[in-house]
């Protein structure tokens, strides 16, 4: 008979949150942070690793949700788009430059997005992050609302704001 | 605190049952000498192979072990750890400074979240044709450094013997020279090129060509140069050393698949294109 997998302890900072989590080594970090702890944003599409839909931040990161064993993430910071907003409930400068350009059809890559270009502004911030385009490819939006994307995204390199 | 069922919340066909964090590499040799086990370092691939159906008992996680992350010099050599990721190459101020066409290069690769989490010992032991660092380690002559598990000794491999065989890939070793290095990527996946040509001053004395891709066998061919060339003769003669180049791919390392006329045509087309651009640098 197989034995079940043996649980590990995770220590996480989600959205600001320390948690200790007893994860099972099987588990992926897409489900842990929807199916246990209920932060429905992160979307799960290919479960490849093709779309981004499932992007979060770790350590400030861009990564994969749906390729990322929770028990990897140990002494982790990770961000979803819950985390983006202020505890007052204020949009993050990302989603409103979203909203302004009215960004979203369907809305199941925005999540993902939005986390997508939260890390490009921090990596802005420390030299490191090249041509916003070269960001672009990485994350699939099915409706190909990609004109749309790039205003918004024009908007926020033209702009002096950052978050 | 929360108890996560794992499995059932994952929909995932995962069997793992334990993932172990070892401190040293010694450690993780000892692990991984227990049947069904697997290395885990960026696991982009590891898992989607999971989530086929590959049976893995334990997962051994690399990312913990100091010994194989980071960069360093030693000599005239830059060695880069087996579990360093991508953009942690693309970023890394020696690397820039020292060779600053493998930055360019990792940094054009995948995309922002794959190279955040994929590793340098991952792109090469993945066992996917079209990856593209195999390529490019080639052309720069590195070296693939290896401990067996089963015995702790080390060995060390060329990149186009790369398989890993009981073996952990501890780090990759370049030498360093005064060299161009020239990439073509346009038809990647199916044909991935990279070429070294050896300069000094305005003359380019040698050099290598490699192909890869899916459409390939990573393969690897120095140039035949008589004598140093000035940038004008290189430019004259490119045309001759393309056509020298690839047909000196030994016949086993000859494209592969159903496209290979073309892809070796166009493979010496790249190499050519890649001689007269050094051609016309040397002679600025």
């Amino acid at each position: 008979m197989t034995q079940p997998p043996e649980t590990l302890r995770v220590n996480l900072r989600i959205n600001g949150e320390d948690m200790a989590l007893d994860v099972a080594p099987n588990t992926i970090l897409a489900d842990l942070l929807r199916d246990t702890l209920g932060l429905k944003g992160t979307k799960v599409a290919c479960d490849q690793g093709a779309c981004g839909a499932c992007t979060v931040l770790l350590g400030g990161a861009p990564v994969t949700a749906c390729l990322t064993l929770a028990v990897a993430a140990e002494g982790s910071e990770i961000r979803t788009i819950e985390g983006l907003a202020d505890p007052s409930g204020a949009l993050a400068y990302v989603q409103r430059a979203f909203l302004a350009a009215s960004v979203p059809q369907c809305g199941f890559c925005t999540p993902g997005m939005v986390m997508l270009v939260e890390a490009y502004l921090t990596a802005r911030k420390s030299g490191t992050a090249g041509p916003l385009e070269t960001w672009l490819g990485a994350n699939i939006c099915r409706c190909s609302g990609y004109q749309v994307f790039r205003r918004a995204l024009a908007e926020i390199d033209d702009k002096a704001e950052t978050p | 605190m929360a108890i996560v069922p794992g499995i059932a919340a994952a929909r995932k066909r995962i069997g793992v049952r334990r993932f172990l964090r070892p401190a040293t590499i010694a450690q993780a040799c000892a692990a991984a000498r227990e049947p069904g086990t697997a290395f885990h370092a960026g696991g982009i691939d590891l898992v989607n192979a999971l989530k086929a159906g590959r049976e893995v008992d334990t997962l051994i996680a690399l990312r913990g072990i100091a010994e194989l992350r980071g960069v360093s010099l030693t000599g005239d050599r830059l060695e880069i750890g087996a579990a360093t990721t991508h953009r942690e190459i693309e970023t890394d101020s020696l690397i820039r400074r020292v060779l600053p066409g493998l930055a360019d290069y990792v940094a054009s690769l995948g995309n922002i979240r794959i190279r955040g989490q994929g590793t340098i010992g991952g792109n090469l032991l993945a066992g996917e044709a079209g990856y593209e660092m195999a390529p490019l380690l080639a052309a720069l002559d590195a070296t693939l450094h290896f401990v067996d598990c089963a015995s702790d000794q080390p060995s060390t491999r060329s990149i186009l013997d790369a398989q890993p065989d009981g073996r952990l890939l501890v780090a990759i070793s370049i030498p360093l020279r005064p060299r161009a290095l020239i990439w073509k990527r346009d038809l990647r996946p199916a044909l991935s090129f990279v070429a070294t040509l050896e300069r000094t001053g305005r003359y380019v004395s040698g050099g290598a060509g490699v192909i890869g891709g899916a459409g390939a066998i990573t393969q690897r061919a120095a140039l035949a140069f008589a004598r140093p060339l000035s940038g004008a003769e290189l430019i004259a003669d490119a045309a001759g050393l393309a056509r020298a180049w690839i047909e000196s791919l030994p016949a086993a390392a000859r494209l592969d698949g159903p496209g290979t006329p073309y892809c070796r045509h166009v493979a010496e087309i790249l190499m050519r294109r890649s001689l007269v651009e050094t051609g016309n640098d040397a002679a600025a």
